[in-house]
C-alpha cells in the first residue's frame, strides 16, 4: 500500500513521481577487480540516498520536503526537476515522462520543471551580465528572439521586485537576498510550470528571508506554480506549503496536509522535528531533544531507519520496514506505532 | 555611556587597597570599537558597544552577518589580528584591562578565564591530532600536571559533554565523528581550562535541527552545573531567547537594543527588533504574507549618517539622521531609536 494508492485522476497530477529510488555505488577500483578475481571479497559500498518514494503533485499544489541533512531531499528534488537520473522508478510530468534516466525526453516538456537552489552565488555565473544570465535559456531554447530579449529580462525583473535597469550588473553587485531573487528571475524565463525549490532561503539572512518567502507565495499565485519546496526547516514548509513530506534516511516517513501538521503528526520523528522548532516568543526553556543522531546510510539500522532513535520502538520496529500507509484525510504514514 | 543596561543599579567600588577601580561584574566592556582597515577603507565592525555580565549569566547577541557580532566576541577573546584592530574601549574581565594586554597575558588568559567556541568545529580541531592529544594539550599549555592526570581529566570532559564510549574516541579524529560530535569535543576542549566565560560564536547554526536541540541542551546544563557565564552570538532569535537571560541586539556594529529576555519578546522597543520577530514563519498565519523589513543591511563602508536602520523604518524621521543614544526604557531595558515602541507587540499566532 501507497499514498494516494487509489490515486488522482491523471488531469489532476502535475508531477508524479512512481516508485523512484536512487542507489551511489562506488565502482570498484583496479585494486578491488584485481583481488575480487584472485577470489578475495571485496565489499560493495552502496548507499541508497531515495528508497521507492511516490508522490503526487497536483498542479498549483505546493508540497513541502522536509528532512535532516543526509535524508535524500536534495537528491530526490534533483530527480524531480531532472538534474539527475533515478536507479529506479520514473518522474513524470501531465502524463509524460521527464526523469533523466527515459529515452529522449522532448525538451519542451523539460523546460517546464525548473529549480532553484540554495547558493546562488554557485548557481550564477560570476562573469556573466544579470540579464544575459536571465535571457540565456529562453534564447538558447528559441522562447525569446533575441531582440525582445531585453525587454523580456526588464519585465521579469520586474516581476521578482528588483530595478530592471540592474541587467547589466554582475551577480556580485548584489546582496544575497536580491541574487536569489535573480535566481527565481533566470528560472521563470523559460515560463515553468513546475519549480523546485532546495532550500531556497537557508542561506540568506534572517530579515531577508521574510522578503524571499513572500515573493515565491506571489509568483506562485500569479503564475499558479506548482511547487516541490525543499527545506530543512518545518516552520518555514508550514508556513508556505500546502502538504508536507518527512524524509528519514531515503524514505518518506509521513505526508501530511501542512497547516494540520503542527497538531496532529503522527510519526514520532515528525513530533520530534515538531519539539525542536524554537519558539521566538517561548522564552528561556528546557530542551527534551531526541537522542542520537542520523545513522549512516551506508549501513542503514535494520527495519525502520528511525528505531534506534524512537521513544516508542517495539521488536517489530527493528525487524520489518513499515509502509507508507494511506489515511484519511490526505494523511500518511510509515510507523508500526503511529499516533 | 549611559549605554550598558544594568548599570543603574550595580556601582563600581574601589578595591580595600584603594588602587584601580574594580568592577563588581564578571564582564565590563565599554565604549568598545573595533575596525579592519582595509583597501577600501576603514570598516567599523564594532562601533561603540558598551555591556555588562555577570557571573553565571547567559547574554544573548543576535545580529545579522555584517552586524558585528562575531568581531565582537573575537575582541572579547583578543583574537583581532592586523588589519583589524581594537581603535577605542576598554574590556574589563573581573576588573583586569584586556585591551592592549601584551599577547603572553592573553595567552594566560585564553582557556582558563576565557573560553570560545565555534560555528564550525573542524576549524577549532586540528585534523591530524587525535581528540585526546588535543584535550590534553590544551591542559597541559595552562597547568602543570602529569599527563596521566591531564589524560584522566580529558576522558571525564568527553563524559560531561555526552560522548557515547569516551574511551574509543579518545584515540579517534575529528574526521571520524559528525557534526554534532564534534561540537561536543570542542566544548569538552574549551571548558577543559575552567574559563568562567564561555563565547559561544553560532555553535549550532551548521547543525540538523535534532542535533541543534541537544547541544543547546548540553550547554544549557554545563552552564547551570558550574555557574558559567556565556555569551551566546547567533543570527537566530529564537535560538538565543531558548538561553539567554538577556538579549542584546546589533545591528550595523553598534548594540541597538538589550534587555531581559522576556522582556525583549514581549515588548520589543526598536522596530528592527520588531521586524526579526514578526517576520519569523512560526508568528504568522500560514499561507500570509510575512511581514518582511524592507531592503538590505547597509554595507560596512557606507553606513548611513545617524540610525544605521533609519533606511528600511517604517518610524523613520527627520531626526533619525542624527545618531540615537542607547537609552533606558525601564530598568535594564535599553533601546537606541528616536521613535521606540512603547506598546507591547501584538501577539503572533504561535503566541
Amino acid at each position: 500500500m501507497t499514498a494516494h494508492a487509489e490515486g488522482l485522476p491523471v488531469q489532476d497530477v502535475a508531477l508524479e513521481l512512481r516508485h523512484v529510488g536512487k542507489i551511489f555505488a562506488q565502482e570498484p577500483d583496479w585494486i578491488a577487480r584485481i583481488l575480487r578475481r584472485l577470489g578475495v571479497a571485496i565489499q560493495d559500498y552502496r548507499l541508497v540516498a531515495v528508497h521507492d518514494i511516490n508522490l503526487q503533485i497536483a498542479p498549483g499544489e505546493m508540497v513541502g520536503l522536509v528532512g535532516e541533512s543526509g535524508c535524500g531531499k536534495s537528491t530526490l528534488g534533483r530527480i524531480a526537476a531532472g538534474l539527475r537520473a533515478p536507479t529506479s522508478g520514473e518522474v513524470s510530468y501531465k502524463g509524460v515522462r521527464v526523469d533523466a534516466a527515459g529515452t529522449r525526453m522532448p525538451a519542451r516538456e523539460r523546460l517546464k520543471i525548473q529549480m532553484v537552489f540554495q547558493d546562488p552565488m554557485a548557481s550564477l555565473n560570476p562573469r556573466r551580465r544579470v540579464g544575459e544570465l536571465i535571457a540565456e535559456g529562453a534564447v538558447y531554447h528559441g522562447l525569446w528572439t533575441r531582440t525582445e530579449a531585453a525587454q523580456r529580462v526588464a519585465d521579469l525583473l520586474v516581476e521578482v521586485g528588483l530595478d530592471p535597469s540592474h541587467a547589466h550588473r554582475y551577480p556580485h553587485q548584489f546582496s544575497g537576498g536580491q541574487r536569489q531573487r535573480i535566481a527565481i528571475a533566470q528560472a521563470l524565463s523559460v515560463n515553468p510550470d513546475v519549480l523546485v525549490c532546495d532550500e531556497p532561503v537557508a542561506a540568506l539572512d534572517v530579515s531577508i528571508q521574510a522578503q524571499v518567502l513572500n515573493l515565491l507565495m506571489e509568483l506562485r499565485q500569479r503564475r499558479n506554480l506548482t511547487c516541490l519546496f525543499i527545506s530543512h526547516d518545518l516552520a518555514v514548509i508550514r508556513h508556505v506549503c500546502d502538504r508536507v513530506a518527512v524524509m528519514y534516511l531515503g524514505r518518506i516517513v509521513e505526508l501530511a496536509p501542512a497547516r494540520s501538521i503542527f497538531e496532529d503528526a503522527q510519526h514520532p520523528y515528525t513530533r520530534a522535528l515538531l519539539g525542536e522548532i524554537l519558539r521566538i516568543d517561548g522564552g528561556r526553556r528546557q530542551f527534551t531533544p531526541i537522542q542520537g543522531e542520523l545513522p549512516s546510510p551506508l549501513n542503514p539500522p535494520s527495519g525502520c531507519a528511525f528505531h534506534p532513535r524512537c521513544p516508542k520502538a517495539s521488536a517489530i520496529c527493528a525487524s520489518e520496514a513499515p509502509p507508507l500507509q494511506a489515511q484519511q484525510g490526505g494523511w500518511a504514514v510509515a510507523c508500526h506505532h503511529p499516533g | 555611556m549611559s549605554a550598558a543596561p544594568g548599570r543603574s543599579q550595580a556601582s563600581s567600588h574601589r578595591s580595600p587597597q584603594g588602587e584601580a577601580p574594580v568592577s563588581a561584574a564578571l564582564l565590563d566592556v565599554e565604549n568598545l570599537c573595533t575596525s579592519f582597515f582595509t583597501e577600501d577603507g576603514e570598516v567599523r565592525s564594532v562601533d561603540g558597544v558598551s555591556l555588562r555580565l555577570e557571573r553565571g549569566e547567559v547574554l544573548g547577541l543576535v545580529g545579522e552577518s555584517g552586524s558585528g557580532k562575531s568581531v565582537m566576541g573575537l575582541s572579547l577573546m583578543g583574537l583581532i589580528d592586523s588589519p583589524g584592530k581594537i581603535v577605542a574601549g576598554s574590556i574589563r574581565l573581573d576588573g583586569e584591562e584586556l585591551v592592549g594586554a601584551p599577547e603572553h597575558a592573553m595567552r594566560r588568559l585564553r582557556g582558563p578565564r576565557l573560553g570560545m567556541i565555534f560555528q564550525d568545529p573542524l576549524m577549532s580541531l586540528n585534523p591530524v591530532l587525535r581528540i585526546e592529544t588535543t584535550l590534553i594539550e590544551t591542559l597541559l599549555a595552562h597547568e602543570f600536571i602529569d599527563s596521566a592526570t591531564a589524560h584522566r581529566r580529558a576522558l571525564a570532559a568527553l563524559t560531561d559533554v555526552g560522548i557515547p564510549s569516551p574511551a574509543q574516541r579518545m584515540r579517534g579524529y575529528p574526521h571520524e565523528m559528525s557534526g554534532g560530535m564534534r561540537q561536543r569535543v570542542a566544548i569538552a576542549a574549551a571548558l577543559l581550562p575552567g574559563p568562567q566565560l564561555l563565547i559561544a560564536d553560532e555553535p549550532t547554526t551548521a547543525l540538523d535541527v535534532t542535533i541543534q536541540s541537544q547541544i543547546l541542551h548540553l550547554l544549557q546544563n554545563l552552564v547551570a552545573a558550574r555557574g558559567l557565564a556565556l555569551i551566546m552570538i547567533s543570527h537566530d532569535l529564537s535560538v538565543v531567547a531558548s538561553l539567554a537571560d538577556r538579549v542584546a541586539v546589533m545591528y550595523a556594529g553598534r548594540i541597538v537594543e538589550s534587555g531581559p529576555v522576556q522582556q525583549i519578546l514581549s515588548r520589543p522597543a526598536h522596530p528592527y527588533t520588531r521586524g526579526l520577530i514578526h517576520s519569523a514563519p512560526v508568528m504568522s498565519e500560514p499561507g500570509t504574507p510575512l511581514p518582511q523589513i524592507r531592503g538590505a543591511p547597509p554595507s560596512p563602508l557606507g553606513r548611513p549618517a545617524g540610525c544605521a536602520f533609519a533606511p528600511r523604518c517604517d518610524r523613520a524621521s527627520s531626526s533619525c539622521t542624527s545618531m540615537p543614544a542607547l537609552t533606558d526604557l525601564h530598568i535594564g531595558h535599553a533601546v537606541r531609536c528616536w521613535h521606540p515602541h512603547l506598546e507591547a507587540r501584538l501577539p503572533g499566532i504561535a503566541a
